[in-house]
């Protein structure tokens, strides 16, 4: 009888290794999507693989949304967020660019390649590349 | 008159000398090795370079400097990638004939570009900038990148295509204007 609870102890024990070793592994790739902390600053380490799902929760309220400028063009051009959501812009052509809105109202650094910068998103806005003038994207605010 | 006649001979020219070498059936079967690519896409660049250099001087345009402003941090970009892929492939940029033609075609746009001032100056600018980025996206599109052999070159080229035809879509905008 006490051989067989030592055993099953062990095995209890085993599988209790198992499934935490199995959650360190999963750990980074949460890490690697987590947004910049920063307003407005360049993000060398940002991981294109995890910009494929294009958006995700920061908090109960507020979802973080990537645009990637790459082949000269803002991809998505067209944006859907809601009030307060954070866009994070981020450079993967070989050419500087930069986020300008049409009236001026906010524009961000030069981006060189592979910077990043991220804004609050407050209303709909249509924005440009001042550097490439027929570089057009929109955000808009439902 | 005879100015413009000039300046669409000299561009002619020039876009000619590129179109020869990549819509004619005899030059398109002309093979280009990887350093001659590398030489004529680092010449075509810093042509373009140049060129914009002579804007800055003779035009106080603000749609024109701010073209030429994006042309010079574009071409000399893309000329860094060139140099620093061509180091890391061990490949020295060899000259050859349509790098001779391309300097020599720029040589004579420059003399006639550096002659011109204001409207004059602007109009000659963008022309040519509309033909030669017509120009050399076709040599890009049917001779560099099909000929290319190493495969970080081709992408490379394959890569600045898009802000190629983006600035010559910059420049039909300017040329619009202009009108």
């Amino acid at each position: 009888m006490f051989r067989k609870i030592v055993k099953l102890t062990l095995v209890s024990l085993f599988t209790l290794v198992c499934l935490n070793a199995c959650n360190t592994v999963d750990e980074p790739a949460v890490k690697e999507a987590s947004p910049a902390s920063s307003e407005a600053t360049t993000n060398t380490e940002h991981n294109a693989e995890t910009q494929k799902d294009a958006t995700m929760d920061v908090d109960k309220t507020s979802k973080t949304h990537y645009v990637t400028i790459e082949e000269m063009k803002f991809n998505p051009e067209i944006l859907e967020v809601k009030k307060g959501d954070e866009i994070v812009f981020t450079n993967k052509d070989i050419v500087p660019h930069d986020v300008t809105e049409v009236n001026k109202a906010f524009q961000s650094p030069t981006l060189n390649s592979d910077d990043s910068w991220k804004m609050k998103a407050e209303k709909s806005v249509d924005y440009f590349c001042s550097i490439h003038l027929v570089m057009k994207g929109k955000i808009i605010v439902k | 008159m005879k100015t413009l006649k000039t300046i669409a001979l000299a561009c002619s020219m020039l876009a000619g000398t590129i179109l020869a070498s990549s819509s004619d059936s005899n030059a398109q079967n002309q093979k280009f090795s990887d350093p001659e690519i590398a030489s004529i896409a680092v010449t075509a660049n810093q042509i373009d370079v140049d060129y914009a250099k002579i804007a800055f001087k003779r035009s106080k345009d603000k749609a024109i400097l701010n073209f030429a402003k994006t042309m010079q941090t574009d071409h000399e970009a893309v000329i860094g990638m060139a140099t620093k892929l061509a180091a890391k492939l061990n490949v020295t940029p060899k000259t050859n004939a349509m790098t001779k033609s391309l300097l020599e075609g720029a040589q004579k746009m420059k003399m006639e570009l550096n002659k011109k001032s204001g409207k004059a100056f602007n109009k000659a600018y963008v022309d040519n900038e509309v033909a030669y980025h017509e120009a050399v996206i076709n040599a890009v599109e049917n001779v560099l990148i099909p000929q290319a052999d190493n495969k970080e070159l081709k992408d490379l080229l394959i890569k600045v295509l898009p802000t190629l035809k983006v600035h010559l879509e910059h420049a039909k905008m300017v040329q619009k204007e202009l009108k």
